[in-house]
């Protein structure tokens, strides 16, 4: 069982890889497949998600009040 | 005529941000060294920013300062990272072996997570959000200067990895450990230093 099913460590490097490419479809469905079963590895897949969403709009401060 | 010279003052007033340049100016040097990594180059290139905002101060509409600034720099760092004097100065050997043993010890022996991984809440209001903000910058700034880098091009300026290979003239399996460092040292700092990160249930 453990052989068809990545690591964390190997799921972290696919969740970091498939925000900047398209993984092939086998990697895809393992790491499907981990994500159903792992806690740990959904949180962090959020996590990297926010990173993300944060990492571009760094700097920006957003809704400040418009100039008068 | 009182009306029309209030008017016109009104719109010089809205036009003229000197008066804020200075406060700018301090800003936009934190933000461009932590994307460049090179004092030198951040000077020039917030030197730039500041003469394209002036020079195009008609045309700022809307946006409130900083934000425009920041657009405004952020082209510079693109154009500049496409340049062919960047060249030299980006293509440097990959830092990001300094990481590895970390990110190694998040795992046990079977590669499981050592710690349980909390999700992080979702700020509730802007001064959340700037907290969080104010902690990644923080993160990002102790990531080493060309895994930082790549970090920025990547989601900062948006570059695909394709360009990011061409620019820094590392392989495709090299950025992809450089990301992969990256974002879990992030996101490990992160854990430890904001206090939305909570702890596992």
């Amino acid at each position: 069982m453990r052989g068809l099913l990545h690591s964390c460590r190997k799921a972290s490097e696919l969740l970091s890889r498939a925000q900047d490419e398209p993984l092939r479809w086998p990697e895809r469905v393992r790491l499907r497949l981990h994500l159903a079963l792992c806690r740990d590895c959904r949180s962090v897949r959020d996590q990297l998600r926010q990173l993300r969403t944060l990492g571009g709009r760094l700097f920006d401060p957003g809704d400040d009040p418009p100039p008068r | 005529m009182e009306s029309s010279i209030q008017g016109a003052r009104r719109a010089e007033a809205a036009h003229d941000f000197t008066a804020e340049l200075p406060a700018l100016r301090v800003k936009l040097l934190r933000h461009a060294r932590l994307v460049l990594r090179d004092p030198a180059i951040a000077e020039d290139l917030v030197q730039d920013t500041l003469l394209a905002m002036f020079q195009q101060r008609d045309h700022r509409g809307q946006a409130s300062l900083a934000t425009w600034a920041i657009a405004i720099l952020r082209h510079k760092v693109a154009d500049w990272y496409r340049s062919p004097q960047a060249r030299r100065l980006v293509q440097q050997p990959d830092d990001s072996d300094a990481l590895a043993d970390d990110v190694e010890a998040l795992f046990d022996e079977r590669g499981r997570y050592v710690e349980p991984v909390a999700p992080w809440q979702q700020p509730e209001n802007r001064h959340e959000q700037r907290q969080m903000m104010s902690v990644l910058e923080r993160c990002l700034g102790k990531l080493p200067a060309q895994t930082g880098r790549v970090f920025m091009m990547r989601e900062w300026l948006g570059f695909e990895t394709v360009e990011i290979c061409e620019r820094l003239r590392v392989s495709a399996e090299n950025v992809r450990t450089m990301l992969h460092r990256a974002r879990m040292s992030l996101r490990e700092c992160m854990q430890l230093h904001w206090l939305g990160a909570g702890s596992a249930p």
